[in-house]
């Protein structure tokens, strides 16, 4: 067995100590960015749902009425997969939205309207790298009587980890 | 060697001090440049095809991976991913069968952080029209494009696209997803938006024809009566009586001939025959029980 003299230990120590500082956030980084797809599907999935059902309705009963933050305690740094009945509120299955496999974020749905118009905000919890602190994104959207309903933009009101 | 030494140390000091100084600038206009502009790495699709020597798959999986990693750093970053569309496009020409890159267009296209430019909608438009020739059963890739260019699009278009255009194409999609929806027990309540939509266009036919086949499709008892009271109201009182019967009859010939099976299955296995009654030219009865197809006993019944 050939040995290694310090020195050789040292440059491998500080080669190894290098390339694993610059490698490994990016790593961690990255597999962060690659789960953003999961909040924007599930946004789009239920703005466009959402909106359906508003379309032709009264207002009163434009959107579904509002769903908690499900699931309540949101996946910190982890992917988590709900239990049997975790989205079995009224709303979510009016929607048709569950989250069957491992998912990151959380979704909770609001809704409310008065004699004007109705209105949707839909949001996804997310906290990708477990500091405690929630990201949230949001989308909105709105009918007015006797119009088309409206879906506005994306909202992102805290930065994505 | 003495003066080789001697030579040695501040050349390597000189280097270090260069190195020092030049670091943080070149750092500092490369960050620069690649924060405010993103270039397309990549041969065109179909030179990315040779080179995949013949792992296609295997690269198109990599590089939508790379895809939607970029698009969430751009995402976190509030910047346009001004070349999405051209990396969906190579994974869509290596792996045309890669399902993700259709289901995924149109969020990933057109939602983030900043405002998309507004080309960014046909472009998902002709991704997901892509997808569905390749899947023209896949429900939920139909239904998520429907309701896409129904509610979702049309208020962000450029002006040279037809907002109608764009919701009746959309409504039509919709009624497909409905059609080859897996389960009609649970049909998703945006079928039922299907004749708004197209009864708003002024397709008052089609709108008629989406509801009636909404009622005949769904084993969902509230679905189907809400389905009639809106043919009601399309129709009037006299006319969505007539079709009130006719599901009632074939409802409770369904109960009392198969009733385990769905309606959907039941109504293509067609009405039952009593074939004894039925069979000689002669003495064959004309009345429902000899029908041998849903549109004969719809007529001898009535």
């Amino acid at each position: 067995m050939r040995s290694f003299s310090p020195v050789q230990l040292a440059a491998l120590v500080a080669l190894g100590g290098s390339l694993t500082a610059a490698f490994v956030p990016t790593f961690f980084g990255n597999l962060r960015a690659s789960r953003l797809a999961e909040p924007l599907d599930g946004l789009s999935h239920l703005a466009g749902r959402a909106t359906a059902l508003a379309s032709g309705m009264p207002l009163a009963l434009a959107y579904p009425e509002s769903a908690p933050r499900t699931p309540v305690r949101v996946p910190a740094g982890t992917r988590a997969v709900d239990p049997e009945g975790t989205w079995d509120h009224p709303t979510w299955r009016l929607l048709d939205f569950r989250q069957d496999r491992e998912h990151s974020f959380s979704f909770e749905f609001e809704s409310r309207a008065d004699a004007q118009a109705a209105l949707f905000v839909a949001r996804a919890h997310g906290d990708l790298d477990g500091d405690g602190e929630l990201s949230e994104i949001s989308i909105s959207g709105e009918v007015r009587d006797g119009k088309d309903p409206v879906v506005y933009p994306l909202r992102l009101h805290r930065e994505v980890e | 060697m003495r003066f080789g030494g001697w030579l040695t140390a501040p050349l390597l000091g000189l280097s270090v001090g260069l190195v020092s100084w030049a670091r943080p600038l070149v750092a500092a206009s490369y960050t620069r440049v690649t924060s405010t502009s993103d270039s397309y790495a990549l041969p065109a699709p179909s030179q990315l095809v040779v080179f995949s020597l013949g792992y296609r798959s295997a690269l198109a999986d990599l590089l939508f991976g790379r895809t939607l990693v970029a698009s969430g750093i751009h995402f976190n970053n509030r910047r346009v991913f001004e070349s999405l569309d051209s990396y969906l496009d190579a994974v869509a020409t290596l792996d045309p069968l890669y399902r993700d890159v259709y289901y995924y267009a149109d969020p990933l296209l057109t939602l983030s952080s900043v405002e998309m430019p507004k080309r960014n909608y046909r472009i998902a438009r002709d991704f997901q029209e892509r997808g569905r020739k390749l899947f023209p059963d896949d429900a939920e890739l139909w239904m998520s494009s429907g309701l896409f260019m129904a509610y979702l699009a049309p208020q962000h278009l450029p002006q040279d696209e037809s907002v109608d255009e764009w919701k009746v194409a959309g409504a039509h999609l919709i009624e497909h997803a409905c059609n080859v929806w897996p389960d009609q027990n649970k049909l998703p309540a945006a079928c039922m938006s299907v004749a708004t939509l197209l009864s708003r266009a002024g397709e008052v036919a089609a709108s008629e024809s989406a509801l009636r086949r909404l009622i005949a499709i769904t084993d969902d008892p509230q679905m189907k009566s809400q389905a009639i009271a809106r043919l009601t109201a399309l129709l009037g009182a006299a006319q969505s009586e007539a079709m009130r019967k006719s599901v009632g009859s074939l409802g409770a010939l369904h109960a009392r001939d198969l009733p385990l099976t769905s309606r959907t299955t039941y109504q293509m296995i067609g009405p039952p025959s009593e074939f004894a009654r039925c069979s000689g030219a002669l003495f064959a009865e004309q009345s429902a029980r000899c029908a041998t197809s849903w549109r004969a006993w719809s007529e001898l019944s009535h």
